[in-house]
C-alpha cells in the first residue's frame, strides 16, 4: 500500500515536469521555426522567384556526361 | 591533486584521440568517394541548402513505362535508399545510411506535359552529430536528385526546371 502511495506521489509530481518540458521544447521549436525557418524560406523563394523557370540542361552544361544506353526514341533538341 | 587533473586531462586527450582516429579516415574516404562521383558526373555542385527546396520539372516524355523504368534504375544504382511506390503517382525515398525520406511525386497536368516535384520530407537526427548526418543526407540525396534530372534530360533534353523552398519545422529537444 505504501508503495503504490509512493508510486502515485512520484508520478503526480513528475507530471508538471513533464508538461513544463512538452510546452518549453514546443515554445523554442516553434520561436525557431517562425524567426529562422520561415525568414530563410522566404529569402530563398524570392530568390527561385527572380531565377525563375531553367531549362534543366543548363545545370549539367559543365558536368560530365555519362552514356545514355536508353532507346527512349525521343529526338534531342534542333 | 594536480596528479588527479592530470589524470583527467590525459582521459580526456585519450578519448579524443581515439575519437578523432576513428572519424578523420573515415571523413577522407568519404570526401575521396564523393569527388570520384563528382568527376564521374553522379553527383554534381549544388547549393549548400538544395535540400530544402522543392523542384519542379516539367518534361515532354512520350514511352512513359520507359521511363519509369529508367528512372527506377537510376535511382536504385547507388544503392543510397530504398524506394517504395508507384512512378506513376507518388515514390517515396527512404534513407539507408541515415533517418531521412524524400518523395517524387506525379503532378497531374491536362497539357501533355509530365509534371514532378521533389523535396525532402522528413530528416532525424539519428548519431551524436547532427551537421555529419545532415552531410550525410544532403550526399545521398544529391545522388537521387542527379539521377532524376539526368533521367529527365535523357527522355526530354528541353525539361524545365523550378524550385520552391520549404519552410522546415524543426523539433529539436532543448530542455
Amino acid at each position: 500500500m505504501k508503495t503504490l502511495l509512493l508510486i502515485v506521489i512520484i508520478v503526480l509530481i513528475s507530471l508538471p515536469f513533464y508538461y513544463l518540458r512538452r510546452f518549453i521544447n514546443k515554445k523554442i521549436n516553434d520561436g525557431v521555426d517562425n524567426i529562422f525557418n520561415k525568414a530563410e524560406a522566404a529569402y530563398r523563394n524570392k530568390k527561385h522567384q527572380q531565377q525563375g523557370t531553367q531549362n534543366l540542361a543548363d545545370r549539367y552544361a559543365n558536368v560530365p556526361q555519362q552514356p545514355n544506353n536508353q532507346n527512349n526514341g525521343n529526338q534531342p533538341p534542333q | 591533486m594536480w596528479l588527479g587533473i592530470l589524470i583527467v586531462i590525459g582521459a580526456i586527450g585519450i578519448g579524443v584521440a581515439i575519437g578523432l582516429a576513428q572519424t578523420l579516415p573515415k571523413m577522407k574516404g568519404e570526401r575521396a568517394k564523393n569527388q570520384a562521383a563528382m568527376a564521374s558526373g553522379d553527383l554534381i555542385k549544388r547549393d549548400t541548402n538544395f535540400y530544402k527546396d522543392k523542384e519542379f520539372f516539367v518534361a515532354h516524355i512520350e514511352d512513359q513505362q520507359a521511363f519509369y523504368s529508367a528512372l527506377s534504375a537510376a535511382v536504385a544504382k547507388h544503392g543510397v535508399c530504398r524506394a517504395s511506390g508507384n512512378y506513376g503517382s507518388r515514390v517515396v525515398f527512404q534513407g539507408i545510411r541515415g533517418k531521412w525520406s524524400a518523395e517524387l511525386v506525379r503532378i497531374p497536368s491536362n497539357d501533355g506535359t509530365v509534371r514532378y516535384s521533389f523535396s525532402l520530407s522528413n530528416f532525424e537526427q539519428t548519431s551524436a552529430s547532427s551537421f555529419a548526418d545532415e552531410q550525410m543526407m544532403s550526399v545521398d540525396l544529391n545522388y537521387i536528385l542527379t539521377a532524376i534530372e539526368r533521367t529527365f534530360l535523357q527522355f526530354d533534353p528541353r525539361t524545365q526546371v523550378s524550385a520552391q523552398a520549404i519552410a522546415f519545422r524543426s523539433d529539436s529537444v532543448v530542455y
